[in-house]
């Protein structure tokens, strides 16, 4: 570790010393945790501005590709980012303080909540208002699901594939872990194995 | 022993959750729901409603209520740490080379599968949850909350409602309800 001058971290934070860094760290990513309503994809609007335009720790462009592997590996995509942000930028122990910085806010917030809802829920006024809370709550997952569906491509793979998972645990009601360990299983044998070994290949066909 | 029960259950939701926070849902209902008995689809979808007007990420709100109310304090440290640890393992794992990881074909073709699934588990979950709230315990309709869903819906496609707002209006239109003496 190279001897470091007096400057600020956002334009040198290779040179900045590791303590350094993980107390922005903490900051910017207590600051996700908290101020973010709206779950994974608000906190990643925040992150780019944070990130890219004002810290200048990467490009728009490498933090598109972290967030893009934040979506594919499973897990909230918010605390997959921040665990690759800061494994750039600190490796392991960058990696802990981010995560544990983005997650604390709000598991402290739920917890001081949820004493005032353990002891208030039976109160008549509470309950009228958890009722049509439930109500609001259904049409955004009905949303969300609703989102998903649109972003999906069409293909019969795709519908069939919604179809079943949808038939699976709706009626003879099949746990939703193994519909989706299955539905990896079909996804690698339908689009990886068949094309791969199975179909002609392109040149040999007559 | 129930810390310990909690911290797997959501270490296993946590490594099958493919797509955000949402997809993890139709999880917890098997799990906490279902299979453990924890809590009631009305609380869950309670839980939903919070989680979605509190900061952070919805996983870690929604996990950490799970905790809480199933086993106290302590329940929500090991519901939270289970949730986020298998992102954190996993990241670590392929950090180095993770587009060559992500990139090959295995992994791909397997999660080309897995997301139409996900629409599909998530949609069993809105669906067994709107069956709970529009019926009744004797299985008549329930008209208040079959209006009131659609008035929100619709109000939200109109007005493009953020999802604080939304919550807010079915908590205003609940106490308005009682106001007038109809439960929902």
């Amino acid at each position: 570790m190279p001897q470091l001058p007096e400057t600020p971290i956002a334009s040198t934070s290779e040179e900045s010393s590791l303590l350094r860094k993980l107390l922005t760290l903490i900051l910017v990513f207590g600051k996700f945790g908290a101020l973010t309503f709206g779950g994974g994809y608000a906190i990643i609007a925040l992150m780019e501005d944070e990130i890219v335009h004002r810290r200048k720790w990467m490009s728009a462009e490498d933090l598109m590709d972290l967030i893009a592997i934040g979506e594919s590996t499973p897990g909230p995509i918010a605390v997959n980012t921040a665990t690759f942000i800061g494994y750039k930028l600190a490796g392991i122990t960058g990696s802990l303080v981010a995560v544990l910085a983005l997650v604390f806010p709000a598991w402290l917030i739920i917890v001081l909540i949820s004493g005032c809802y353990l002891s208030l829920r039976d109160n008549i006024w509470v309950a009228a208002a958890l009722s049509g809370i439930r109500i609001a709550a259904i049409v955004l997952i009905l949303q969300a699901c609703l989102r998903m569906w649109t972003k999906l491509k069409r293909s019969w793979f795709n519908s069939i594939m919604l179809a079943g998972a949808f038939y699976l645990t709706a009626f003879p009601s099949i746990n939703a872990f193994y519909v989706i360990l299955g539905a990896l299983l079909i996804g690698l044998l339908w689009h990886g194995i068949r094309p791969r070994y199975l179909l002609p290949k392109q040149g040999e066909t007559p | 022993m129930i810390y310990l029960t909690l911290f797997l259950t959501f270490f296993k939701i946590g490594l099958f959750t493919l797509g955000g926070g949402y997809a993890m849902i139709p999880l917890i209902q098997a799990e906490v729901i279902d299979h453990h008995g924890w809590m009631t689809i009305e609380q869950f979808a309670e839980f939903v409603g919070i989680a979605e007007s509190t900061p952070g990420p919805f996983a870690v709100n929604i996990s950490t209520f799970c905790g809480i109310t199933t086993a106290g304090f302590l329940g929500s440290l090991c519901a939270t740490v289970g949730v986020v640890l298998p992102s954190v393992i996993i990241i670590l794992l392929i950090a180095g080379a993770a587009t060559r990881v992500l990139g090959h074909w295995t992994t791909k073709s397997a999660l080309q599968g897995a997301k139409p699934a996900v629409v599909g588990l998530l949609g069993v979950a809105a669906f067994s949850l709107i069956s709970h709230s529009f019926f009744k315990d004797a299985g008549e309709m329930n008209l208040v909350a079959i209006a009131l869903s659609i008035a929100l819906f619709t109000l939200t496609r109109v007005f493009k409602l953020g999802a604080i707002t939304l919550i807010l209006c079915g908590a205003v239109a609940g106490l308005a309800l009682q106001l007038c003496g109809i439960s929902l």
